[in-house]
Order: structure tokens, then sequence, then C-alpha cells
């Protein structure tokens, strides 16, 4: 590992003398060999003379502002990583320096885990981008975030609600199939929220233990002790992540909802305490269901569902399975230890033509088995084993030209007809007006047939 | 004994990873800040003389430091002050910059008296 470390540049510009040999020391030890600036100025001729692929940047500098160096370096080097680091209550900044396109943010005084972490995967994604040819590809977030890689339009336009979500503080509701990246999708929002430097907590109200569930998120019941502070006192400043609200037991929404309306919470030992949190849900389907099914409280309904945002499923976007394949292929392959480098064309198509009902789950299994089974540096279509109906391929397999009536078997015209189409727009990278031409058909006939299928599977 | 002024077991972990070198340019920085800020207050009694944007950088500097070796005390005497800022009179900033180098010189004179590790 140190040497692909120290092959690849990295800067350190820190005004603070000891600061700067501190996190040197931490960072040379960690295997990386930094090059370091006291200032705006010195920076900005290291960054020109050595194109550094990875930037430690102290935000308050003796002679100039460190977000606009940020946004300089940016400017001329977009695939740059920058990781801007603040002081404690100087969050806000950080917070900004992140919307305006930093990696990460570090807060003093630097924990060694957090700062090496943070270096690490910053060179990852710079080597993940640049692999992929750089500039413009696309635009890959950081640690769960993977799921958000957008060349689609139906991503871009999420990507655009989060940003305008994140800046308010009102309750998120997520719809979004299983594995489409609900989890993620809040993590974006709460990183990019004024709340980013406090707790993200997550609590499955699916749980079907009533009084576990009061316990981790109340505190309160039988259990409480042994579990400690309430899922809404750690989340305390921060965001509360539900997935599965309207699974909850009548009388914990009734809590909830009280909470929601009051503003406090009644802890059992302490009294009422003000509740200061913002709450994310997410559900797998519109949660006007629950309630016309007699799940969800309405009132509690209206409370949570302010903003809503529907997250497409992954065989709805297949413009953006290939960087998203590559990129989990990527990862996968350094976390078994293996050489895997690129996913052939033919397997790539194959891909493309799967329904995913797993969404990114799924895909990162397939390509999981795929790595852990095999050696690289090709992932072919023989590695792979699809639970498509009708192609399962298996190692034995030729690596394969389809007999088109054995795959076709068992499906309906209209299944066949949705992977004719999807499989035209991946092979036309995203274009629907070329997939359409390359059909024979109008390209409108594609947008309404897109929107048919997206209703259905949400 | 210094009950809460500096967390020796943060700067013993810190000299540990970078030597007692490291420990010299703790101190070394931490005097430059108190001499900046004696130079931007002390100039005219009474008064601060340096730019609301200078006070801020040594202070936000000096923070930096103290949060870094377990100065808890020092770290918010500088937020505190950072907070203050323009809003207060000048006396008051003074003042309350002058609690600050105190506060420092004291974490220094700690830091001084731990032992060296190289002898």
């Amino acid at each position: 590992m140190k040497p692909a470390k120290a092959k690849l540049g990295l800067m350190l510009v820190e005004d603070t003398p000891s600061l700067q040999m501190l996190y040197r020391t931490v960072l040379k030890k960690a295997g990386f060999n930094p090059i370091c600036a006291s200032t705006g100025a010195e920076a900005q001729q290291l960054f020109a003379s050595e194109r550094p692929p990875v930037v430690l940047l102290d935000l308050v500098l003796p002679d100039c502002d460190g977000l606009t160096l940020m946004t300089e370096m940016l400017t001329e080097a977009p695939e740059t990583r920058v990781i801007v680091i603040t002081a404690n209550g100087s969050v806000a900044k950080a917070v900004q320096a992140t919307r305006r396109g930093a990696f990460d943010f570090l807060v003093k005084p630097l924990g060694d885990l957090r700062l090496i972490g943070s270096v690490a995967n910053a060179m990852t994604e710079y080597l993940a981008i640049t692999q992929r040819g750089g500039k413009g590809v696309s635009r890959v977030l950081q640690s769960r975030q993977d799921a958000f890689v957008a060349q689609s339009e139906s991503m871009r336009q999420v990507s655009t609600v989060i940003e305008a979500v994140a800046r308010s503080s009102a309750p998120v509701f997520i719809i979004g199939a299983s594995g489409s990246g609900k989890a993620a999708c809040a993590e974006m929002i709460h990183l990019r929220s004024s709340r980013a430097g406090k707790p993200l907590i997550e609590v499955d109200c699916g749980l079907p233990d009533t009084q576990a569930l009061e316990a981790i998120l109340f505190g309160t019941g039988t259990q409480s002790e042994t579990l400690g502070q309430s899922a809404i006192q750690r989340a305390k400043g921060g965001t509360l992540f539900l997935r599965n609200p309207q699974k909850l037991a009548p009388q914990l929404q009734a809590r909830l909802l009280s909470i929601l309306n009051t503003g406090q919470s009644a802890e059992a030992q302490s009294g009422a305490a003000p509740v200061d949190i913002r709450i994310i849900s997410a559900a797998r389907r519109d949660p006007l269901e629950a309630i016309r099914a007699g799940e969800l409280e309405e009132a509690l309904y209206y409370r949570l569902f302010v903003l809503p945002l529907t997250l497409p499923p992954l065989h709805a976007r297949p413009e953006d399975l290939p960087v998203i394949a590559e990129q989990f292929l990527a990862e996968i392959s350094q976390q078994e230890g293996k050489q895997f480098k690129r996913i052939t064309p033919e397997a790539l198509a194959l891909l493309q033509v799967q329904t995913w009902e797993g969404n990114l789950h799924e895909l990162r299994n397939v390509l999981r088995q795929a790595v852990v089974l095999h050696e690289g540096p090709d992932l072919t279509p023989a590695m792979l084993r699809l639970a498509s109906r009708g192609v399962t391929l298996t190692p034995q397999s030729a690596p394969v030209i389809l007999d088109l009536d054995t795959a076709l078997a068992g499906m309906t015209m209209a299944e066949i007809e949705t992977r004719a189409i999807r499989a035209a727009i991946a092979r036309n990278g995203g274009s629907i007006p070329r997939a359409a031409q390359e059909l024979d058909i109008a390209p409108s006939t594609i947008y309404r047939k897109r929107d048919d299928w997206e209703k259905t599977s949400a | 004994m210094f009950p809460t002024r500096l967390d020796t077991t943060i700067l013993d972990s810190l000299v540990e990873m970078g030597g007692e070198e490291l420990r010299f340019q703790l101190l070394a920085d931490l005097q430059d800040c108190e001499a900046g800020l004696k130079a931007l207050c002390l100039s005219e009694p009474g008064n601060v003389t340096g730019t609301a944007q200078e006070v801020a950088h040594v202070l936000h500097t000096l923070r930096g430091l103290a949060m870094t070796i377990g100065a808890a005390t020092l770290a918010r005497a500088c937020m505190q002050a950072e907070e203050l800022g323009g809003a207060a009179g000048r006396e008051m900033l003074v003042q309350n910059l002058l609690n600050v180098v105190q506060e420092s010189v004291q974490v220094r004179a700690q830091i001084e008296q731990c032992p060296d590790r190289d002898r």
C-alpha cells in the first residue's frame, strides 16, 4: 500500500509550524509523503508546479482566505480532492467549503485515524476518477454516496433536490425501492446541511420488538437502562433518520407526533427536554398507502412528509450503471485483494439488461461474487452469476453470445419490449433520441414508456 | 499541580509521535502567539492597535494549537475573545486578550515542566 501512496502527491497547507510538523509526522508514518506550504502564496506556487491530486488545506491562512484558494485550485484542476481543516466552532465554514466542492472536512483537534482515513479515501477517489478518464466523466461522492454517481438526468435532478432540501431544516421523506440508496441520500442531506458537524442517528422503525424500539427511540420502557441514551437524545443538534416510520406501533407514533408537535421530549428521568433534531424518513413506497391501510397516523404523515424526494431504481437509469459498476468493482477488488481492472463490454452489456430488483445491493453482490470466485484483470460475462430469468451464466458458459430464444423464454411481451428499449438506451450512452433512432420509433414513445416503468416500480 | 489547564495525556501522545522537536515547536508557537497578541494590544495601553482580522487570526491559530494539545481552558478563552471580536468595547477586548496571553503563558509553563523524553 505504501508505494502506491508515495507515488501520489499530497500537499499540506498549514501555517502553524507545530501543527504542520505534527500532521506531516502522522502522514509520513502512514506512508504518505506530503509537500508542505505555510502560506496561501506558497500553496499556489506549489500547486501550480506539483499539481498534487490531494490537498489538505487549513481554511484560515495568514495571507488569504482558504475558501478562495480552494476554489482557485478546483477551477484549475477540478479532479483535485481538497480536504479542508478547520477549528472546532468553525464548522459552518467547513460546510460552506463542502458545498463549494471540498471532498471532506476535518475539525481540529485532528484524530490520527480520521486524518489518515480521509486522505486515503481522497486518493482512492482521485484514482477512481482519473482511471475513468478524468474530468467530466462523473462526479463521484464520498463513502456510501456511490449511489449518486450521476450521468442520468433523473439522478442529476435528485442531486439538485438534495442540495435544496439540505439548506432547509424541514423534514424530508425519501421514497425508493430496496437498495436504491435511501441511507446514502439521507447521509448526503445531513452532510450538506448546517447540522453536518452533529450526529446522524439511524433507527429502523420496522423492528418487531415494540418495547426495544421504544427504548431505542425514546429511551423509556423496560429496556432503556441497558440501551443507554435514546436515539432522539443522541441525535441532538443533528439528524434522526427513521426507516419505515409507517411501521411504528400506534402508541409510538403518538409519542413521536407529540414530540414533533411540542418540540419537547418527556424523558423518563429528566422531565421535559427541548428537542433539536431534523428528521429524515425513508420508505419503499409512498406513505399515503400506509394511511389508507390504517397503518400510519395521518397527522404524523403530515409532520414527516414535508419535503418528498423520490429515488429512481437502478434499471431506470441504465446510463449510470457502467460508472457505478466500475466503481463497485474497484472497491470490491481492493477489499478482496484482487487485481480486477475493467469490465469487458460484453459483461457490461449483460449487466445493463438486468432488471436489478435489488438495485445497488444486488449489483454489488453480483460483482462481489465474481471478484471472490475469479481472478482479474478483466471481468467477463462467464464470471457473472445473474438471477435474470432464463439467463443464468456459470463459469462454464461460453463467453457468451446468448441464444435469444433461450434468453427470452418465459418473458411477457412487455418485459421483452422493456429490455430491448433499456438495452438500446444503454448502448447509446443514455441518449433516448439516439436509442429511438436505432429502434426506429419516436423518442416520445420511449419517454412515455419510461414514465410508465417508473410509476410501476414506485 | 495544574488540575484542568492541560491534558498531559494528549501532550504525551503528541510528543511520542513527533518527539521533543515537536514539543519545542509547540512552545515556540505558543510564545509567538502570545507575542503577537501582546503586540496587538499592548503597544498602546488600553487599546488594540491591530486590525480585527489580525487579532482574529492570532486567536484562531492559538485556539487550534490549544485544542490540539488538550488545553481546554485556553481554547475556550480564545473562542470567547474571537466571538467578542469587534462587538466588544476596546477595554474589554484588551482585557480578554490579556487573559488569553496569561492562560497561554501558564500552559507553556506546564509543557516546559513535562519530562523531556529524549533525556
